[in-house]
């Protein structure tokens, strides 16, 4: 009876980690569990932002007093585990990547500025409103997992950052998306503002073989204006529903270069209208900073991978030089 | 994040077992021995004690390995309750997006989250030395192996004997039952019983019990179940207020370490008491008084005896679910409650088919009693109605909901994991909770229990509702002779 009594006792004891089995399997291999398990640790335990090693410091800080040129805008995605997106590892970045990233902006003396005081300078050419090594660091898509994580080394660094969010997804509340709510949060701590990224535009429409963004797609058939009535209704939405942004990027960093005639200049005189800027991401291997002159429509955005501190640097150093450049050009 | 799985209702607890099987671990006796005159039948209550280890004989080891269980348990549910409650921002704008069925799931944790909430506050009510006078009526058919057991296991009952009085129905048996009953009251003289010439069913045979028995409350005891020495006197306890009318004990499963089937249910029987009926006694509201171990104020039992005796449904008379419908017609004007002190131990199937006939059987009393219960619980208190109203409503949703869940949302959503995890956290609660609050290692069955729910049970209510018209019992003929049938009385041979 007793040897019964204990064996029950055993299994029961051992069936509470076992238990724990199906929690661990949804946390490790699923985007949702993940997500959930990110919840739970920045609710109980947020961990420390990492810091530099005293090298990659010195490395970093030595930059401070080199001049920059222009304004350069860097473009994040998610941070957390590559398996959280499909895309593989070009569009997520881990949390100590970025935070050592941070960590040397910081130490290199940058300081984060907005949409609104690019625009500033990018119209009347002033630096005077500018802080002397000025940057803005952008996100795309409203994931959760990078508003969440971000968001305190953000804090730490004494940075701050423009999300560019599809509205629809954010009202829908998955739990990969930020909800309004969370957004709203973030805006008030002062350290984030969001930005248009469509309400619902950001997927690929397949055409023929290739797939395009639907935002610079027209349906099969559609006339240019009934195009243009479409993606007004639907930029209006999103920037009735996320509280008027100045600033548009569009998804995929698609403008329309590739569609049929007239869809561009169409998506152009849409956007002009509504935004004071509008970001893409091409030319990655001859980006260079923002300059007054440059299309305020088509602003260029560095797409950080997994780089060293360092090697970020030296890409914000070389794209400086190139605006400088082009700047003696002008 | 809540489903429709976790919950542990109490369906008609009507059983009645073939009773040649349900000793499943007596062997049988050949049959040359069984024309022996018998050796003294074994007490019952022996068999129980042996049955349910209640941490009194098990060493030092087993105390500490189960403390340490609960504690683990309590920080393991206290862990899972705070994950749940960070999803909370999800859940609410999944409902905002699809109110209709996420709007259940809410409901569906605020029910489970109240009823578990209000559990708790149930205090058995303490046994003030109140002995009303007892009659308990065994109804019997077909149930030789064990009729002498039960009828010696009610005399063995800790009651003063001068206000206990049994009565015992042979309701037409083709076997020795009779021949068995005649030889008990050989021992216990003051026994009353009665004989029905033709099968007559259990309701009848109830009845019959409770018109010709005179004590103050009729105690039922199922066939299957066996009755702890003190609960005769803990199930009265309730009775000193007037206001009550029915009271039902607490069952466990006798059987519980046969099977796996049999922990899961041992798991399920304690939630449907502890919680479900727990949480309704506050209110006085119980609506199912199981008929494992149930108690009624006779006067109140004969003003609705008529009509639930001659209880039709669907043009066809009511045959199974006899203890819900008896609870529902006392329920209606007076208070029923629960009473945990008062124990009792059952027999529940050990294979899956039986078990799925047993739940069909529950299935269909609980679907007819339902539609009875709405038309008055209203009247009882605002919470103890909605908590009811909610759990008749639930069962015909779920079905609904979780094709809704797997299906569609997966089409559409791309995943059903986070529908999934919230189904296995509310599984863990529940089982969790078992281990909390009854310290027992056999916590886990919960799992297996909420799993055959949603995989099987959820379903049922359809199937059920489908099969209606068929009324067998399952394990007894259902066609019964009339009313007219005689009744043999063997009256006692000493008058009590």
């Amino acid at each position: 009876m007793t040897n019964r009594g204990l064996r029950e006792t055993i299994v029961g004891l051992v069936m509470i980690p076992l238990s724990v089995v199906p929690i661990w399997l949804y946390v490790t291999k699923t985007d949702d569990g993940y997500l959930m398990y990110l919840r739970a640790r920045y609710a109980l335990a947020p961990p420390s932002t990492p810091r530099l090693s005293h090298e990659q410091y010195r490395l970093a800080s030595a930059a401070r007093h080199q001049r920059e040129v222009g304004v350069a805008v860097l473009l994040y995605h998610g941070i957390g585990r590559t398996s959280t997106d499909g895309g593989g590892s070009r569009f997520v970045i881990s949390r100590t990547r970025f935070a050592e990233q941070m960590r040397a902006l910081d130490a290199a003396g940058y300081r984060a500025i907005t949409c609104r005081m690019l625009a500033g300078y990018l119209r009347n050419g002033r630096s005077r409103n500018l802080p002397r090594k000025p940057i803005l660091i952008t996100f795309d898509d409203g994931r959760f997992d990078a508003m969440l994580q971000a968001d305190p080394i953000l804090r730490d660094t004494h940075l701050r950052a423009t999300m560019f969010v599809i509205a629809k997804r954010a009202q829908d509340g998955a739990l990969y998306y930020a909800t309004s709510d969370e957004l709203r949060g973030y805006v008030r701590s002062g350290r984030w503002e969001i930005e248009n990224h469509t309400y619902d535009l950001h997927s690929a429409q397949q055409v023929g073989r290739f797939s395009r963004s639907a935002l610079a797609t027209p349906h099969a058939g559609e006339t240019l204006s009934h195009y243009r009535w479409r993606i007004s209704r639907d930029l209006d939405r999103a920037q009735h529903s996320l509280g008027g942004p100045i600033a548009f990027a569009y998804p995929f960093g698609d403008w329309g270069e590739e569609a049929p005639a007239g869809v561009a200049q169409v998506l152009h005189r849409v956007l002009r209208k509504r935004f004071l800027l509008a970001f893409d991401q091409d030319g990655q291997s001859s980006w260079r900073s923002a300059i007054p002159g440059d299309d305020r429509l088509r602003i260029h955005r560095l797409e950080v991978s997994d780089w060293t501190p360092v090697a970020l640097l030296a890409r914000l150093r070389v794209g400086s030089r190139r605006s400088a450049a082009a700047l003696r050009h002008a | 994040m809540g489903t429709a799985s976790t919950r542990a209702r109490s369906r008609g607890h009507s059983r009645q077992f073939d009773l040649a099987t349900r000793i499943g671990s007596r062997p049988q006796r050949p049959e040359r021995e069984r024309a022996l005159p018998r050796p003294a039948p074994i007490d019952p209550l022996e068999e129980v004690e042996a049955a349910v280890p209640e941490h009194l004989e098990d060493s030092l080891l087993v105390c500490i390995l189960s403390r340490l269980l609960q504690l683990v348990c309590l920080i393991y549910g206290a862990a899972l309750v705070y994950w749940i409650w960070l999803a909370k921002d999800v859940t609410v704008s999944l409902f905002l997006r699809d109110p209709l069925f996420y709007g259940y799931s809410l409901l569906v944790t605020l029910y489970c989250a109240s009823r578990f909430a209000l559990a708790p506050i149930y205090r058995p009510t303490p046994d003030r030395g109140f002995r009303p006078t007892a009659s308990i009526v065994i109804p019997a058919f077909n149930e030789q192996e064990c009729i002498e057991a039960t009828i010696d296991a009610c005399y063995a009952a800790d009651y003063p004997a001068d206000r206990l009085q049994v009565v015992v129905v042979d309701d037409g048996s083709t076997d020795q039952t009779w021949q068995r009953i005649l030889s008990a009251r050989m021992r216990h003289p003051a026994l009353l019983c009665l004989r029905f010439e033709r099968n007559r069913g259990k309701r009848a045979a109830m009845a019959e019990g409770i018109r010709r028995s005179s004590g103050e409350i009729c105690v039922f005891v199922d066939s299957d179940s066996v009755v702890r020495a003190d609960g005769l006197q803990a199930i009265m306890a309730d009775f000193e207020d007037g206001r009550i009318g029915g009271v039902v004990g607490q069952a466990d499963v006798l059987n519980k370490s046969e099977n796996w089937l049999t922990r899961m249910q041992q798991v399920r029987y304690y939630v449907a008491f502890r919680v479900i009926k727990g949480s309704e006694s506050l209110f006085g509201a119980v609506t199912c008084a199981s008929g494992c171990f149930s108690a009624y104020r006779r006067p109140v039992l004969l003003s609705v005896l008529p009509r639930w005796e001659t209880q039709r449904f669907l043009g066809r008379k009511a045959t199974y679910g006899d203890d819900r419908a008896l609870t529902n017609a006392v329920l209606r004007d007076h208070r029923v409650v629960y009473q945990a002190r008062a124990r009792s131990y059952t027999l529940a199937p050990t294979t899956m088919r039986q078990f799925l006939v047993q739940q069909l059987r529950w299935k269909k009393s609980w679907l007819r009693e339902s539609l009875h219960v709405v038309r008055f619980i209203w009247r009882k208190h605002p919470l103890a109605a909605a908590l009811t109203y909610m759990s008749v409503l639930f069962p015909w949703l779920a079905p609904i909901v979780l094709v809704h869940s797997l299906c569609w949302r997966t089409l559409a959503a791309g995943s059903p994991w986070f529908y999934l995890m919230g189904a296995y956290a509310m599984a863990l609660l529940y089982s969790l909770y078992y281990a909390i609050a009854r310290r027992s290692p056999l916590w886990w069955h919960g799992l297996s229990f909420v799993a055959v729910y949603m995989a099987i049970l959820v379903w049922q209510t359809y199937y059920a509702v489908a099969t209606l018209g068929n009324t067998a019992w399952g394990t007894r003929a259902s066609v019964h002779a009339d009313d007219t049938t005689p009744v043999i009385v063997a009256p006692p041979l000493v008058s009590s």
